[in-house]
């Protein structure tokens, strides 16, 4: 690695220079280390300012006009101008290599990058890395248990290898203070320990103590900078002043400095207020335990001591911790939600990208191969004029490296697109980052990803290069000069026909499940909502008072609601844990068959709704009634189906008045008989193909039964412009009017939600259809360049075999008779394959409207190889005989 | 004429016309931080330094190798008199362009 750097440095920069800016380099890592930064960080300084320092020779090199020659000093210049001659005059082979290896890289630095940023990142703090969380791991539920308050206490007051142990609770409250528009806003519910754990001091005020922890004590907060900022003004006198969270004061009384997030992303903290002696044991609220390391101890000796109190906790109450083990965890674990196993699958795509990226690098090989191959008579003189082998290979391996550059640019910008989006969505899928990135997220590209991409670089530039140089490099002598009468003589030995082979039954194998699941991104792009989604406006809204009945002060919000001029209609859709079953669905009366084909149907959605959904969302009732108060106060009420569950479950056969149940599980019995009431038109459409909308049993619920509700507002006109005017607003005045203590979430308009899903869904299907598209285009151009020179390898042999009277059909036919043995056993071999992995992949690939795909990809590739055989061949029909017998 | 500076060469020289004989990479990067408050690479330094003596404004010569840089030699710079006289003539274009015009 550090040859490697030193080797870098030399581009655009004289000896002494280079000598010079790498002792500076020491003398600064030098001091660095005395000053106590650790060693990671001083690697990762030394790493980018090496980088800066290549990328600056390079731009040296090529802005001035002597830039070929200082160039020369390093790498050989005459290699590097010779390699971008060639780049300019195969522009074929620059555009498909660029594309094909940007891709790669693409992928690859993404999922790199977003397993850096996501899987063990370290902390921005004093000593971030010695920052552990514990967890209790449940061995039988396989999962994590937070319900751990009491376990918290044991850990803090006995643990010597790990001290403050600290604790958080994620929360979330409506903020009032002042004039300001009410704001839904998370909460950390932070034991006092947790600042010092930071070791970040208040701006101004303090932090919380373990006093403001008590019972009796006064409610306090202590807020953000952003908040500070962009609410108090950065006024001084903040402190001492309330917001309310809720119905309940709290006093300020600090602020944290600018860029303190801890413990995720939080800006607002209030004192973890829980009793261990009301709260029985493996209760109370979910909490994230945190500590620091003790000097001296490691993660390994945390481990051991928590293993000997967890053990203790098992033996004296087996009931709620036999199953429990406690873990001691790298910080962002357990708020990343990451399991062991998740990381291994995550790796081990990494190590699959890393392939496809190998692979696509082997094709370029080939291409490259096929290139040199017409340059022997070049590399005969070349070693005739006393170039060592090492020398030839290098400028080879240069070419390479020069071909890839450029790509691996185009690759890391678009893979850091992909790693921003990929962490966007993280942050939207875990509650506990409530949609925002988390505070040790660093944007932009890390010093580890660009090595990274360095190195994917050099293997991609030693595998294109370096094997076709070996190859071609192999016979030594003055009868290679011969070809600089423009014919080749290298073989092409039995490598490369297995490449062939492999490349042709990779297509034919893991092409088909690969377009088939592009088809099925799109296809869901396409279904379109059913209802005037621009009219409507989505807030989910709950309680945080459990004491007074939700229904009514629900039922007061919407008749408020209602009576606003913009309003053309307020539902809402809420669930009820004994409804909300999943599983294979009966239906009464039709035959076993009939049930049994449902089995594993997946994508049937089951929700309540109150009786205006339908009416709301302008959706028809074509078969039988509409939901009644009466269905959602029965226990095992009717249900609604739609169009699309009674064209799949009941053959188009009437719905109404039959019977329907979710089937028994080992876990569970089946649950009661439902009768269908009615059936309503579907919730969404699409287009091009109607299976694709999954089925939906609607259910009937009322305000009463519920703590929580997904609220739905249809507005007079465009939501996006009545949003504009203030409607967020007005819905936040109207709540707070009905009961402050209700809490409204993510108020927006519903085509706004709609379109950040359709975001992901989007992103999926354009890193699928550019792995396609590249795979396919390389295994085209890598099969057609392999042919097209075996073919030019035998021009002489079919001149004289013409020359001895052999008629066009019998060359044509020897010609074709080994791209058939080659693409055919390509093909046979991926077909098998395709068997293979088609039981792996739960849909069918091979079956059904997609069973075309394998033997059109199959046509495809034999029509490549006859295509590219069939102009050498032809040319070769045309040589003179004379003209044949010449070469030899 | 004066050879035209830009902003960063012109930091770049007063870091040399402060430091003196002890200008060499590690004490220019130093002098710029301390007193600009931004954190140039190396790479950038030298990059400059090189434009720089190109221009015939400073002057380098090698040092003698040390134990604290792994054995490697410093590459010392020094203003040549030209480039005193670029410098001077940058900094009194700046001064009259600022007369009179209020940054409050």
């Amino acid at each position: 690695m550090k040859r490697l750097f030193h080797t870098l440095l030399r581009v655009g920069r004289s000896d002494d220079e280079r000598v010079s800016l790498l002792g500076d380099l020491e003398e600064e890592r030098r001091t660095r280390l005395a000053r106590g930064s650790s060693r990671l960080a001083v690697f990762a300084w030394s790493t980018a300012e090496i980088l800066g320092a290549l990328a600056w020779g390079l731009r040296d090199a090529l802005l001035r006009p002597s830039g070929y020659a200082r160039l020369r000093q390093g790498f050989g210049g005459a290699d590097i101008k010779l390699s971008l001659r060639l780049l300019i005059r195969n522009p074929g082979l620059t555009v498909v290599s660029t594309v094909g290896i940007a891709v790669g890289i693409a992928i690859a630095s993404a999922m790199f990058g977003y397993i850096h940023s996501n899987f063990d990142p370290a902390l921005p703090l004093d000593e971030g890395d010695r920052i552990v969380a514990l967890e209790n791991w449940d061995v039988e539920g396989n999962n994590e248990n937070r319900h751990s308050l009491h376990d918290f206490v044991t850990w803090r007051d006995q643990m010597t290898s790990v001290v403050e142990i600290s604790a958080f609770r994620e929360a979330s409250a409506t903020m009032r203070a002042g004039d300001f528009v009410p704001e839904t806003v998370r909460i950390a519910a932070m034991s006092a320990g947790g600042f010092r754990v930071a070791r970040v001091p208040a701006l101004l005020g303090r932090y919380l103590t373990p006093d403001d922890a008590r019972e009796a004590a006064p409610p306090v907060v202590v807020i953000g900078y952003t908040v500070w900022q962009t609410r108090f003004e950065q006024s001084r006198s903040v402190l001492g002043q309330q917001i309310r969270f809720g119905s309940t004061p709290f006093t300020i009384v600090g602020v944290m400095p600018d860029g303190f997030a801890f413990p995720v992303n939080h800006q607002y903290w209030i004192p973890l207020r829980a009793n261990p002696s009301a709260i029985a044991r493996g209760a109370g609220p979910e909490l994230f335990v945190f500590g620091r390391l003790a000097p001296g101890a490691t993660m390994a000796s945390a481990q051991v001591e928590l293993s000997v109190i967890g053990q203790r906790a098992a033996a004296a109450f087996p009931q709620t911790n036999a199953t429990l083990k406690p873990q001691v965890l790298s910080y962002t674990k357990p708020i990343n939600d990451i399991q062991d196993a998740t990381l291994g699958a995550v790796l081990m795509g990494q190590l699959m990208m890393t392939l496809v990226l190998i692979v696509i690098a082997l094709n370029v090989a080939i291409l490259l191969y096929a290139r040199t191959a017409t340059r022997r008579g070049e590399i005969a003189v070349r070693t005739a004029l006393g170039a060592s082998r090492g020398r030839i290979v290098s400028q080879l391996f240069i070419e390479a490296l020069v071909l890839s550059l450029v790509p691996a640019l185009l690759g890391l910008a678009l893979g850091q697109y992909a790693v921003e989006i990929g962490n966007r969505i993280t942050a939207l899928d875990l509650d506990v980052m409530g949609g925002a990135a988390p505070f040790w997220l660093e944007h932009g590209i890390q010093p580890s990803t660009m090595l990274y991409v360095l190195g994917l670089v050099a293997v991609t530039a030693a595998i294109a290069g370096i094997l076709p140089a070996l190859h071609a490099t192999r016979r030594r002598g003055g009868a290679d000069l011969r070809q600089l009468g423009g014919s080749t003589g290298m073989r092409l030995g039995w490598m490369w026909s297995a490449l062939i082979i492999a490349q042709v039954a990779f297509a034919v194998a893991v092409l088909p499940a690969a377009i088939k699941l592009g088809i099925n991104e799109i296809r869901t792009y396409l279904t379109q909502p059913n209802y005037p989604i621009e009219e409507l406006v989505g807030a989910a809204v709950a309680t945080e008072n459990t004491s007074s009945p939700f229904g009514n002060r629900l039922l007061e919000l919407r008749r408020r609601l209602q009576a606003e001029p913009d309003v053309t209609g307020v539902t809402f859709t809420g669930s009820l844990p004994q409804r909300n079953i999943t599983g294979r669905i009966e239906v009464e009366g039709i035959a076993e068959e009939g049930a049994a084909a449902t089995n594993g149907m997946r994508g049937v959605t089951t929700f309540g709704i109150d009786s205006d959904y339908l009416d709301v969302y302008g959706l028809r009732v074509i078969a039988g009634r509409p939901l009644n108060a009466l269905d959602a106060s029965a226990g095992d009420g009717g249900v609604i189906v739609d169009r699309s569950f009674a064209q799949r479950f009941l053959n188009g056969t009437s719905a109404v008045g039959r019977r329907m149940r979710y089937a028994a599980t080992p876990n569970r019995p089946p649950s009661p008989w439902y009768e269908i009431v009615g059936v309503a038109e579907n919730l969404r459409r699409n287009p091009i193909d109607p299976d694709v909308v999954g089925p939906t049993i609607f259910y009937a619920v009322s305000p009463e039964q519920l703590t929580g509700v997904s609220l739905t507002v249809r507005l007079r006109g465009s939501a996006a412009s009545r949003m504009n005017e203030g409607f967020a607003r007005k819905a936040h005045n109207i709540l707070a009017a009905v009961d402050p203590a209700l809490r409204m979430n993510e108020v927006r308009a519903s085509f706004q939600a709609e379109s950040e899903d359709a975001l992901a869904v989007r992103l999926v299907a354009l890193a699928l259809s550019c792995i396609l598209v590249t795979v396919l285009l390389f295994s085209a151009a890598g099969v057609y360049a392999l042919m097209s020179f075996t073919v030019s390898q035998r021009r002489r042999e079919i001149g004289i075999r013409t020359a001895l009277g052999a008629s066009s059909i019998n060359v044509l036919r020897s010609v074709f008779s080994r791209v058939a043995v080659q693409v055919g056993m390509g093909v046979a071999l991926g077909a098998l394959g395709a068997m293979a992995i088609a039981p792996l992949s739960d849909d069918v690939v091979l079956a059904g409207r997609l069973a075309i795909v394998t033997p059109a990809i199959a046509l495809t590739m034999v029509l490549v190889g006859v295509v590219a055989a069939y102009g050498p061949a032809r040319r070769s029909l045309r040589i003179q005989p004379t003209e044949a017998v010449r070469g030899e | 004429m004066a050879d035209y500076l830009g902003e960063f060469e012109q930091l770049v020289l007063l870091a040399l016309a402060r430091l003196g004989d002890g200008a060499y990479g590690v004490t220019i990067r130093t002098t710029l931080i301390e007193r600009t408050n931004r954190r140039p690479s190396f790479g950038a330094i030298y990059s400059t330094l090189r434009r720089l003596e190109g221009k015939g404004l400073v002057r380098s010569f090698a040092g003698e190798p040390e134990a604290v840089r792994g054995g490697r030699a410093k590459k010392h710079v020094v203003l040549t008199p030209r480039g005193r006289v670029a410098l001077r003539a940058a900094h009194a274009a700046v001064v009259r362009m600022a007369e009179g015009v209020s940054l409050k």
